[in-house]
Parts: structure tokens; C-alpha cells; sequence
């Protein structure tokens, strides 16, 4: 049974799939206390020894089936007694030879597999011994097979005359013993045979199954089953600024004796100081307002920077945000309505503000001023996302002039590479000057700069 | 008295007795974390009973169940041991003539200094020592249930205190040396997913994840529960909330909402479930007011009522 898990890890290696020593380890021990034969319990305990992230059950659950769906010997529980004490008779006729090999082969029949699993797979050095006949059989595993497979093919025709005579069992009931034992025989055999899966290290990827460093690709060469990826990505980004977020506040906290309090605290006793106060240190949380141009080559960096922001949305008084093409509108809305994937879809994909129409950035800052005029205070982080390609309309400055000097500053996220900035149809060079920052964001690496830079 | 586990199916029984009606994945490895001492982690969605299995289970096995509930910024002093500062510095006022008369015969600071040393014993003892949860887990006479609740609210950091329990059952406490576990608890550290945890942590463990059950499962969890209600009336509310779990909502009903709702139609001696008596019970099922419209909105659809 060990090297058949030996072999199976190999198989999840082979597939890509990570299983750590510890793991495989864990998995050999458990087989001490389930049954390999009951299939849920086996697949219980393989899932729970062998996969540690939750996204992985899915593949081990195929790559499991695959692996042992041909292998699990036939149940024979829902017979009745006397078929069982037919397959029992053959399982003693078989044996009568005290050969070794028939004794694995009458105890496969009969339901008990360790034996043929034993001799699965290479020879091992720590195989341990599970029969007294095992250990006395003085066979290589490879002269245990071969031998297997020879009785095996002279059992198959043994099989069909012993089910045959069996007169004092009905006809139906003689024709399922003999299909249960020629089944029997065969999965056997088919257990036995040299496995193709039995290759140790990782095969060689296809081109097409490489996987790309997706925190280096920008946004736009992304290939559409890529962006789940960067999705998981952006969610684990957020969780670590989360984490760097607490581990400064407890510093903060924990840094300087307020000494003040402190004496006075330690008046109740006498002077001494039983209880030391901290400072605490009060960070004052910003607003954001994020305007972000959703025409279709910006699109996906707009969810991505959107998604980051609503997941550290604790670190901010308040996030109200917009969506622009020609138009600007608010989508703040969607967010408290739906979970944060849902509403991220909803807000990009289901409102009609001219899907497919090109970008006039003058026109959206306007419309921004003219139908949501308060929004922006002088505690307002103003976050534009967007490629700044005007489309050769009139970039009109003076517009986003106006929402900059309301707000404490204007950061401009431009998820087109830094070498295409300054083309003929681009306003960057127009709208950069007014901008406190105009920063690169075309990958996951670079999201999670700014907004590191944002937050800590 | 310790109940003994031979079994898969003596662990479903003995979760049974209890109310807790297991699938055979969650009786597997229960059993196999109790026979490999092993921790569990058990993750899931919220409220399908990670916290109520060990629970269950402490109940079961006539074990003592000591909890401890993690969260941000929680840290070794509140998770492991501390010590007693201010009965420290209690006794250190109140014995302080006692540690004069103790210096008072030495003639220099160095002999005085080496005097005081023999007495730092006696303040760092098992008198001055509080014992938090896992300290607590690890010194118990008797077996316990360990419930690590809600681990990945915790910080990355306090995941390495965990890894040396976890994997050799001991705690160190510098002033004591190594505290090694009397007898070996059973583990279980419950987790939502709010963030990934650390593979070496993982690795520690036997992986639970329980889902939302099966229709069948959760028929058979009201029953037991509800055995006043009728069959009929638990396949439809079963039924319903697997409806709902279909929607596009912020937070899906668990078990645990599912319990409650049943418990509250068994109190209004509702019959049939109509969409008026959904109405009155959707603040059970959901949190949040855009989910309970969502709900409503298709309340034909989820009670299964044709138009």
C-alpha cells in the first residue's frame, strides 16, 4: 500500500500538483486506521493528509478518480451469504497450491487487497511486512507480478467453470458469480500491470501550460483566464497591507510609555507603577473619491485598483466611486448591495453609460462637477484611473483644475506602460502638471506599491 | 472518564448523541486526528458547526473543551502564559522587609546583587505564572479539547507561536524551561478564510473543509433537532434554503440560520410555508436589508410556488 501512495503522490507531482514530504507522510499513517477499500473514507483521509489549500480539492478530486477509480476492488456487501460462500469456496481452491502468489490473488478475491498492493510499484527499502506469507515469499516484486499475471490468466477460465457447476445456485445467480470473479480477476491484473503513472518529478509543460508570472503582466496582456488569478492576487495584496496595517498600529501602541498617565495611575498605589500607560498614536483616515475610465483597454486595471480599494476599505473615513467613458456616474452604490465580485461586475459590465464609445476625459470631468459637486472636500484623496487617451478631443485642464485644488491630492494611475505616455492621442502631458503624482500601474507589483504608498 | 473511540463509526455515534449529525468526511477525520494526534483545521463557510464539532466533541468524549478565540492583535501574553506584573510587584511590597533582612547582612552590592539572584526563583514560579488557553491545554492532567476559534483573525505572527505546540506539544517559557504536554490534546483550529494561512501551519495539520451539507444531511440535521416538525414541512425549508443559497447574496444561510428558521416556524406553528410567513421570518435567514429584498423578490422561486 506504501508504494501504491508513493506512486499516487507521484502521479500528483507529475500533474503539477504540490504535495510536501510531511504531507505524504501523513497520508502512509493515516492508512493505519481507514479502510482503502471503503472509498469515502479513503478519499477523506487522502484529501485531508494531501490537500492544504481549498482551491486544490477540486483537482485532487479528479486527479484521485482518475488515479484509483479503476483500482478499487468491486464490493460484493449487497450479495447474499451463499454467493459469498462461493467466492469463499473458489478463494480455497486457489489456495490449495500454498503458493504465495495465490494466496495474494485468493485474498484479492475475497476483498482483502494488501497483499497485491504490496507488490505495486518499485521496491522500497522501509516496505513493511504485512502477511507472515509475504515475507517468506523470497520474490522480487517484479517476479511477484510476473507470476501474478501467469495464475491470473490460467484462473480466467477456472473462474467461468467453477461459477458454471455451481448447480445449487440459481442461473441468474451463476452468471453474476462468474462476471464477479472474471471482474475480480481482471482488476487484479490491471492493478498489477506496470503503471504509467509511476514517473517521478514533473513532466514537461506545453507552452500553452506554463504558467506566466501574471504580477509582472499588465493588465491589457492579460489572457482572460488570467484575471481570476490576478483577482486571488489582488485579494492576497490586500490582506497583506491588512497585516502591515495592524503589525504599525501595535507598534505605535506599544512604542512610547505615556508617562503623564502613568504617574498619575500609580497614585492609587502608593507611587508605584502597577500600570503602565502607552500612547497611542490616532491616525487620521482619509476619503477617497476613485474616478475610473472604464472604455475597454483600461477596463480590467479599473476593477483590479477598485477591488484593492473596497478590500482596505477600513483604512478609509469613506470610498465613494465613479465610472466614466463619455459620462461619469457613481457606482458606490453597488458595493453596499453586493458582495464586492458581484457588484465589481455589475458596477463595470451592467450600467449604460455608451459601452464601447471612445474616452473624452473632458467631457466625464465635467459632467463629474456638474452632477456631484460636493463630493470632494479638502480631506479627499482623489484617485484617477485611466490611460489619459483623449481621443484627440480637447483635454479642457481647467476642469480637473478645479476638482484638484478642492482635494488634499490628486494621484493619477495610469495602467498604460510609462513608453506609450506622451503619443499624439494621449492628454498626459496636459493633465500630469496638475496631478500631485501621475504613477505607472500597469501590474499586480505595481498596484501594490502605490497603494502600500497609499495606506502605510 | 474517557469515552473509547475504536471507529469511524463510533465517532458519527458519539457526534450523533451529542446532536451533531456528521458526514462521513468529518467522522474520517475526527477519527484519524484522534488515533494520529493531529491537529484538525477545519474551514468553511460561517455557521456550518467548525466550532460546534469540537464542541460536540469535548461534550462526547467527556473531555474539558478550553476555547481560545483569536483575533487581530491578539499575542503570546493572552494565548500562551503571562506573568502576574502587579502580583509580582505586590509581593515584592509586601516582602520587602523580608528582602532587606535577606541583604541587609551582605557587606557589597555584589553579594547583595547575588542574594536577590537566588530569590528570582521564587517570583518567577508557578505562583506568579498565568496560564492562558494554550499553556492551559498543554499543563491539563486529563485530556482536552483544544479549540484554536477563528485562527486566521490572528496575525502571521502568532501562527510561529502556534507551529512549536502544534508540532511537538511542548511550550517553552524562557524563566521554566519547556513545558511538554501531559497528555496530548486533541486539536481543532477553525478558520473562515479571511486570510491564507501559512503552509507550515498547514502542513501541521489534518485539512477539514465542511461546506454547506447536502439537502439529505441538512434533512437529517433539522430532524434530529426538530423531530415536533413535520417531514414535509423540513424538505420544503430545506429546500428553500438551498434555493436561497443559489441567489446572488452577500452572506448565504448556514445551518445555523437553517436551525433557526426551523425553530421559529415549530414556534408560529406554520404548516406550509407561504410567502407571507417568508416574510415574516426573513430577518432569521439574512443579515443584511438588500439580501432579504433579493430574497423576496424571488420568493416564488424560492419556496418553489409555481405563478
Amino acid at each position: 500500500m506504501i508504494s501504491m501512495m508513493l506512486q499516487f503522490t507521484n502521479y500528483l507531482r507529475y500533474e503539477g500538483f504540490t504535495v510536501s514530504t510531511a504531507a505524504l507522510h501523513n497520508a502512509i499513517a493515516s492508512l493505519e486506521w481507514v479502510n482503502p477499500v471503503k472509498k469515502e473514507q479513503f478519499y477523506a483521509a487522502m484529501e485531508a493528509c494531501l490537500v492544504q489549500n481549498i482551491e486544490d480539492r477540486e483537482k485532487f478530486s479528479r486527479y484521485f478518480r482518475r488515479f484509483f477509480e479503476d483500482k478499487t476492488p468491486l464490493a460484493f456487501e449487497h450479495q447474499d451469504a451463499s454467493f459469498r460462500m462461493q467466492v469463499a469456496e473458489f478463494a480455497k481452491e486457489i489456495r490449495i497450491d500454498g503458493n504465495y502468489v495465490s494466496h495474494i490473488i485468493a485474498d484479492y478475491i475475497e476483498g482483502d487487497v494488501l497483499g497485491l498492493m504490496e507488490n505495486i510499484g518499485d521496491e522500497i527499502p522501509f516496505r513493511p511486512v504485512y502477511n507472515d506469507v509475504a515475507s517468506g515469499s523470497g520474490m522480487t516484486k517484479e517476479q511477484v507480478r510476473k507470476e501474478i499475471i501467469k495464475r491470473i490468466n490460467l484462473l480466467v477460465d477456472e473462474a467461468e467453470d467453477f461459477a458454471t457447476v455451481s448447480y445449487h445456485m440459481p442461473r441468474d445467480k451463476r452468471e453474476a458469480l462468474s462476471d464477479f470473479l472474471l471482474e475480480r480477476l481482471k482488476e487484479a491484473a490491471a492493478l498489477i500491470k506496470p503503471d504509467p503513472f509511476n514517473k517521478f518529478g514533473r513532466r514537461q509543460l506545453m507552452p500553452w501550460e506554463k504558467q506566466r508570472t501574471i504580477s509582472t503582466i499588465s493588465f491589457d496582456k492579460l489572457a482572460l483566464d488570467e484575471h481570476e488569478k490576478v483577482r486571488a492576487e489582488v485579494e492576497k495584496i490586500a490582506q497583506k497591507l491588512k497585516d502591515a496595517l495592524s503589525r504599525q498600529k501595535r507598534r505605535s501602541s506599544r512604542g512610547h510609555i505615556d508617562i503623564k498617565n502613568t504617574i498619575r495611575k500609580s497614585m492609587k498605589y502608593g507611587g508605584i507603577p502597577f500600570k503602565i500607560s502607552m500612547k497611542t498614536a490616532s491616525r487620521k483616515k482619509g476619503k477617497i473619491v476613485a474616478l475610473c475610465d472604464i472604455s475597454m483597454s483600461v477596463a480590467f486595471a479599473a476593477q483590479f485598483m477598485l477591488l484593492l480599494l473596497y478590500r482596505l476599505q477600513n483604512r478609509f473615513s469613506k470610498i465613494r466611486s465613479f465610472v466614466f467613458i463619455r459620462n461619469t456616474f457613481e457606482i458606490s452604490h453597488f458595493f453596499t448591495k453586493h458582495p464586492l465580485e458581484v457588484a465589481l461586475q455589475k458596477a463595470v459590465q451592467q450600467h449604460n453609460i455608451g459601452m464601447g464609445q471612445l474616452t473624452n476625459y473632458a467631457n466625464s470631468f465635467k459632467s463629474f462637477l456638474d452632477s456631484y459637486p460636493n463630493v470632494i472636500n479638502k480631506d479627499t484623496t482623489l484617485l484617477i484611473m485611466g490611460d489619459a487617451l483623449n481621443n484627440h478631443n480637447d483635454p479642457k485642464v481647467e476642469y480637473l483644475k478645479k476638482m484638484a485644488e478642492k482635494a488634499a491630492r490628486t494621484i493619477w494611475l495610469n495602467p498604460e506602460e510609462k513608453q506609450y505616455w506622451y503619443s499624439p492621442s494621449s492628454a498626459v502631458s496636459d493633465y500630469e502638471p496638475i496631478c500631485t503624482q501621475m504613477v505607472e500601474c500597469a501590474t499586480i507589483d505595481q498596484l501594490s506599491d502605490f497603494a502600500k504608498k497609499l495606506i502605510l | 472518564m474517557e469515552v473509547k473511540i475504536e471507529s469511524i463509526e463510533d465517532v458519527s455515534r458519539l457526534l450523533e448523541t451529542q446532536g451533531y449529525i456528521s458526514s462521513i468526511d468529518i467522522a474520517t477525520i475526527v477519527y484519524l486526528a484522534i488515533k494520529m494526534q493531529r491537529p484538525i483545521l477545519v474551514e468553511g463557510p460561517a455557521g456550518v458547526g467548525k466550532t460546534e464539532l469540537a464542541k460536540s466533541l469535548s461534550r462526547a468524549l467527556s473531555l474539558e473543551l478550553i476555547q481560545l478565540q483569536c483575533y487581530e492583535g491578539l499575542d503570546e501574553s493572552k494565548a500562551i502564559y503571562e506573568w502576574e506584573y502587579a502580583k509580582q510587584l505586590l509581593y515584592t511590597q509586601i516582602l520587602k522587609e523580608k528582602i532587606s533582612e535577606v541583604i541587609g547582612t551582605t557587606d557589597d552590592l555584589n553579594a547583595s546583587i547575588k542574594k536577590l539572584v537566588q530569590l528570582e526563583d521564587a517570583f518567577f514560579s508557578d505562583h506568579f505564572l498565568l496560564a492562558r488557553p494554550l499553556l492551559k491545554a498543554i499543563r491539563s492532567k486529563e485530556r482536552s479539547v483544544l479549540l484554536i476559534d477563528e485562527v486566521d483573525k490572528s496575525d502571521p505572527e502568532f501562527e510561529a507561536y502556534l507551529l512549536e505546540i502544534l508540532s511537538t506539544n511542548e511550550i517553552t517559557i524562557p524563566e521554566l524551561g519547556t513545558q511538554v504536554a501531559l497528555k496530548i490534546p486533541i486539536v481543532f483550529l477553525t478558520s473562515n478564510n479571511v486570510r491564507d494561512l501559512s503552509d507550515a501551519l498547514k502542513r501541521r495539520c489534518l485539512n477539514l473543509y465542511i461546506d454547506f451539507p447536502s439537502p439529505e444531511l441538512e434533512i437529517r440535521i433539522v430532524t434530529s433537532k426538530f423531530p415536533g416538525l413535520s417531514k414535509k414541512l423540513i424538505q420544503h425549508l430545506v429546500q428553500s434554503i438551498h434555493n436561497i443559497r443559489k441567489l446572488e447574496i452577500k452572506k448565504m444561510p448556514s445551518i445555523s440560520e437553517t436551525l433557526d428558521w426551523a425553530n421559529a416556524l415549530l414556534t408560529l406553528q406554520v404548516e406550509e410555508i407561504t410567502p407571507e410567513d417568508l416574510r415574516k421570518t426573513l430577518g432569521i435567514i439574512s443579515k443584511y436589508k438588500t439580501d432579504m429584498d433579493q430574497i423576496m423578490e424571488a420568493a416564488d422561486k424560492v419556496l418553489g410556488v409555481s405563478a
